[in-house]
């Protein structure tokens, strides 16, 4: 895999021993992935069945982590809410990208007029306060999963535009785009065969925090009860056993620790790449 | 003076060999100048770091041997006692002059800061007067400007004279220079050359010059030392070393030196004209505050022209505009005014598809053979893309492709390869066949053997001039160095500024130049006083 | 360009800025499904149509949109947000009751996070790669990957719940009579710790990886070559030029500081302006919402230009660009 990865972004395959945190961090993301993917197969019982006595605590028989004020499995509950919150990141972070990637790369390519009113509108987003846009928006949309994901895309694409704008930018006045150009390749093809795979290892660097980010949007959205009630997520889990704090502790803690596994194991995978992609640079001091 | 015994730098685990530097020993007496000589990769940057205790954090553990300076022994020093000796005994020039300063802290405070470093207490006045006379000693005539300026305010070489200032401040007995010269014109180079000599002579200090170019050894060198993969092949004096090299690795370093004495003889007719410049204008636009535009001018009333069959040189200082000639000329960048005629018909009028055919028939070689090559494409499917775009079937493209990757001397197995598998040389090899694969009628070589090694760069010129003469190929040859333009060009164009300030056969330019210009650059070429010498010898 | 022109030039800019954040609130009203007046009233049909028909003459809801979105920047010009029909208040009036409660939670958790972020950030950074990095590296990667309202809630559970050593919820100003400055303090603090602890990763990261960047630069040689001490080249060569980024930074992410106090302030029950849109959303009191959207996008345009500004007058290289 990290052979894989390495051939992605570098052009040497890395001599060097697999950096640990990226190791920590795919094993981490891995696993998140499949527990997701075989929740049915994995969970205890149901997100919503009652399935024993109402606020069991940790450690009990059948409730590994214990039961809320309903007597639904917490456990079932954080296996369950893996898949929103993965696919609600995942999807964010995948659209946010697409946007982001066009209108950055667009900007950065053909420069001048198309560049500035571009980027302009890019600025102007980012000086937003994104959370709050993302409520007004969901406001305005109503709340459902894809809302949330359109939602969070819509504001977190401002940043990769103008990553990608500085990457295109710095591609585009490289000798062998200038080359491609003269013998006479199209913009499309210089585009598609030399300037998005020599921007990939940037993109899937960000793409990991954004993914991380976009999680915990969702998390928050969902904690303040204005995401989809009917879908088990963590925030949402979370949220409704807020009041609970003092009585059943468990009910919180624990899809807490699933939350921050998951954006702790992204965040290592997109800094694990960014060494990577930094390479063997010698401090002067 | 400076003696070097059995220096030794090893290298991390999984480098490309284990040791930077292997074994090498020499002595540096005072007042004298020893060149360190060696392509690159040969480890002799690292040397001059190490006897500054300057080489990186990870190699100051793999280094062993003994460094003596007047007798003290330098090496195993914690970095708290060489803050003593650096700057104070041994002052160190670097290679890039943009980066070697602070951007955020004016000049002279940068000055100023050296003697606070070595516990030299002096009052406000004292220490502007010793910074401006500092300044003033280094050749600066507006010290009190200079000194009030930051460093990305000043040209390329007053920041080089500002590093040179930094590093002798205190009168040091040794000063070591890192290549101070390579990214500076070359009249700016003949000038810090000469400054460094005069300081030297003042203060008697022992020089350490770490150079790739055997010209600037042949000009300052007292002796010379040659290393080639971290060892040192030759020791000697300059005129030993130079004249009658002992080594056959010095040998053919020396022999691949371009040689202003043997111009091309000049063509007798001109056949008829294949690219015609006429008072072509261009100028950047540089974006001053959010409405105004500030004009650049890049290229001002420029007309030449290149003849079929041609190798015309365009040869001047950076900013000269020789580049934007060949971006012209490929239609990367836009004209203003003036013409560019392709065999009669007018390039800058072209579009589309006609702009497409006109594209393919002037081609151009680029100057960094590491930015040149997309590094995700295989080295096959580099050259085979041009015919591709151009409508020829992607088998044949491809069967041409290693056909002419063979031309350019890379055998069969290379082409399944990605760039990075390739050494400089063979680089500028691929980035030729890939130019040569949709057969143009122009070939512009734009500083394409600038960044090579000396031995690589002859290598690639001779493949250069037996490719223009096996398939008559007319070239654009643009090159700082005018040393490659005697060598390989019929025609000389000297610019500068944008202006064209003399054209003429290569020969009456480099042997009876007319304009005041082109004989400041021919006499400040390194190396050109003492060929001057020799081609005078042989004509007695 | 002169210094006061650039700060003109910064100030029609953020002007700018706010003009087309207010067509965007004009906008998103016209997107909301229903009739615009009563979806400015707040839940529909809960209005009386003698307020309905104040709000089509306050906003000329039956002239054309342009006029519309005219008398609409003309009055958010004026400070005029309209009315809060739930609150039965001006919209302005409300937030600039609820403003000082944010910013004394936000600015406080802003400075903590900065000072001991780049703190950290520049100790790490000039260490990178030793044990001390390391440590730090680990615990603040923590920081940055657990969820803001979840470190609340744990705060609240340790401090308030088992350790009862702080408050979990409001000012304590609540009752109406003046507890004192003490009382305020430490009700202040779990939710500022909350806040901050994110952004001291944030700040950390940006440091760490600023300082270790300019580590790299060749003037950091040259200094060395002149014989400077480790800790004079890291004062006057390293932090000056490691810390310019981290400011510019720091302003655009102030932004999300803003954001960030919507879920904070709910949870502690703190009674400012991000746990007012909070309401105005549950409240569906969209004029509201939409006072509290421009309020806080108005403070990070405010922000970023101060930050422009302060960063014109620190590196001596903006002059160029101007």
């Amino acid at each position: 895999m990290t052979y894989v990865l390495s051939r992605l972004w570098k052009q040497k395959p890395m001599r060097r021993p697999v950096d640990p945190q990226l190791a920590i961090g795919l094993a981490l993301l891995g696993l998140l992935v499949l527990v997701a993917v075989c929740a049915p197969l994995i969970a205890p019982y149901g997100p919503w069945t009652i399935s024993g006595a109402p606020y069991l605590p940790p450690l009990s028989d059948h409730h590994l982590l214990g039961t809320d004020t309903l007597g639904r499995d917490v456990l079932s509950g954080i296996i369950y809410g893996a898949r929103i919150s993965l696919l609600v990141g995942i999807a964010a972070a995948l659209a946010g990208i697409c946007i982001g990637t066009v209108i950055g790369g667009l900007a950065g390519y053909f420069g001048g007029i198309v560049d500035d009113l571009l980027m302009r509108f890019t600025e102007f987003l980012q000086t937003m306060p994104g959370f709050v846009l993302a409520l007004v928006l969901l406001a305005v949309m109503g709340p459902s999963i894809w809302s949330i994901v359109l939602a969070i895309a819509l504001v977190s694409w401002p940043s990769i535009a103008r990553l990608m704008r500085a990457e295109f930018l710095s591609l585009r006045s490289r000798e062998f785009i200038l080359a491609a150009t003269v013998l006479g390749e199209s913009h499309l093809k210089i585009v598609w065969t030399h300037m998005l795979p020599n921007a990939v290892g940037p993109i899937i660097s960000i793409a990991s925090l954004k993914v991380a980010a976009a999680i915990l949007t969702e998390s928050t959205i969902s904690f303040l009860g204005l995401g989809d009630a009917g879908q088990i997520s963590w925030g949402l889990m979370i949220g409704t056993s807020r009041a609970l704090l003092r009585t059943a502790w468990w009910t919180s803690v624990f899809p807490g620790v699933a939350l921050f596994l998951t954006v702790l194991a992204l965040t290592l995978i997109a800094d694990g790449i960014g060494r990577s992609l930094d390479g063997r640079r010698q401090s002067m001091l | 003076m400076l003696n070097v015994r059995y220096l030794r730098i090893g290298l991390p685990v999984g480098g490309d060999r284990g040791f930077a530097v292997e074994d090498i020993s020499f002595d540096l007496a005072a007042g004298k100048t020893l060149c360190l000589v060696g392509e690159s990769g040969s480890g002799k940057s690292v040397t001059g770091q190490a006897i500054a205790g300057l080489q990186p954090k990870i190699l100051r553990g793999l280094t062993t041997g003994s460094i003596k300076l007047d007798g003290v022994e330098l090496s195993g020093l914690t970095q708290r006692e060489w803050q003593a000796i650096r700057g104070r005994q041994i002052g160190v020039v670097f290679q890039e002059p943009m980066t070697a300063l602070n951007p955020i802290m004016k000049v002279g405070r940068q000055l100023a800061e050296i003697y606070a470093a070595h516990g030299i207490r002096l009052s406000r006045a004292e220490l502007r007067d010793r910074v401006h006379a500092l300044l003033e000693r280094v050749g600066i005539r507006e010290p009190g400007r200079i000194a009030n300026s930051y460093s990305f305010e000043i040209s390329g070489g007053q920041r080089q004279r500002v590093v040179i200032a930094c590093a002798v401040a205190l009168s040091p007995k040794l000063l070591i220079a890192d290549e101070p010269t390579t990214a500076l014109d070359v009249t700016t180079q003949q000038q810090v050359l000469e400054l460094i000599a005069d300081l030297q002579q003042e203060s008697g200090m022992g020089v350490l010059f770490v150079t790739h170019d055997f010209g600037i050894v042949a000009d300052i060198a007292d002796e010379v030392a040659v290393m080639q993969a971290g060892k040192l092949v030759e020791c000697g004096s300059k005129a030993q070393v130079l004249k009658a090299p002992k080594q056959p690795y010095t040998r053919q370093l020396v022999d691949a030196v371009p040689c202003l004495t043997e111009c091309r003889p000049c063509p007798v007719c001109r056949p008829a004209p294949l690219v015609v410049f006429k008072a072509v204008c261009k100028h950047y636009s540089v974006a001053e505050g959010l409405f105004r535009r500030r004009k650049n001018p890049a290229l001002t009333d420029v007309s030449f022209d290149i003849c079929k069959g041609e190798v015309v040189a365009l040869v001047g200082e950076s900013g000269s505009g020789k580049s934007t000639i060949a971006r012209c000329l490929t239609r990367l960048t836009p004209v203003e005014s003036g013409s560019i005629q392709l065999e009669g018909s007018d390039l800058l009028a072209l579009g589309g598809a006609e702009l497409k055919q006109a594209r393919r028939r002037v081609q151009i070689v680029f100057q960094d053979p590491y930015g040149s090559l997309d590094p995700r494409q295989k080295v096959i499917d580099a050259v085979a893309a041009g015919p591709i775009a151009h409508g020829v079937d992607k088998d044949q493209a491809r069967a041409e492709a290693a056909e002419l990757l063979r031309l350019v001397g890379l055998n069969a197995t290379v082409l399944d390869r990605f760039p990075h598998e390739f050494s400089g040389g063979q680089r500028q090899r691929i980035g030729i066949a890939r130019a040569l694969a949709v057969k143009p009628d122009l070939l512009i070589a734009d500083e394409a053997v600038s960044a090579l090694d000396v031995t690589v760069q002859a290598q690639v010129l001779r493949l250069l001039q037996d490719l223009q003469e096996k398939l008559g190929l007319t070239m654009l040859f643009i090159t700082h160095d005018l040393r490659i333009a005697a060598q390989v060009s019929d025609r000389t164009v000297v610019l500068r500024n944008g202006r064209i300030v003399e054209m003429g056969a290569t020969e009456d330019i480099f042997r009876r130049p007319q304009d005041e210009y082109t004989r400041k650059l021919l006499g400040a070429i390194p190396g050109m006083q003492a060929a001057e010498r020799s081609y005078a010898a042989s004509l007695q | 360009m002169q210094f006061s022109r650039f700060v003109v030039m910064r100030l029609f800019k953020a002007a700018a800025i706010l003009a087309a954040v207010v067509a965007l609130n004009f906008l998103l009203i016209r997107l909301i499904p229903g009739d615009p007046a009563s979806v400015l009233a707040g839940e529909s049909g809960m209005a009386d149509e003698t307020f309905l028909a104040m709000i089509r003459e306050m906003y000329g809801l039956d002239k054309p949109l342009l006029v519309q979105l005219k008398t609409y920047l003309l009055n958010a010009a004026g400070f005029n947000l309209g009315f809060s029909y739930p609150l039965q208040r001006d919209v302005i009036d409300i937030i600039i009751e609820r403003l000082p409660a944010t910013l004394a939670l936000t600015g406080s958790a802003f400075l903590i996070s900065l000072v001991v972020g780049v703190g950290l950030g520049v100790w790490a950074g000039s260490r990178s790669n030793g044990p001390v990095d390391r440590l730090i590296n680990v615990v603040v990667l923590a920081f940055y990957a657990t969820p803001g309202f979840w470190v609340g809630l744990m705060l609240i559970l340790i401090f308030s719940v088992w350790l009862r050593w702080l408050p979990a919820s409001g000012t304590g100003f609540e009752t109406g009579d003046d507890p004192g400055a003490l009382v305020y303090l430490k009700h202040l603090c779990l939710p500022v710790v909350t806040l901050a602890l994110y952004y001291v990763a944030v700040y950390f990261r940006l440091c760490r990886t600023s300082v270790i960047s300019v580590l790299h630069q060749d003037f950091v040689r040259t200094a060395r070559s002149k014989g400077l001490s480790w800790r004079a080249i890291m004062r006057r060569h390293v932090l000056p030029n490691a810390i310019l980024p981290v400011f510019t930074m720091a302003a655009l992410q102030a932004g999300s500081l803003v954001s960030g106090s919507i879920a904070i302030e709910t949870i502690f029950a703190w009674p400012g302006v991000g746990r007012l849109g909070y309401e105005a959303l549950m409240q569906r009191d969209y004029n509201l919402l939409l006072g509290v959207f421009l309020t806080t996008a108005a403070m990070v345009v405010l922000l970023n230009v101060i930050a422009d500004i302060l960063y014109a007058v620190v590196d001596p290289r903006i002059e160029v660009a101007r």
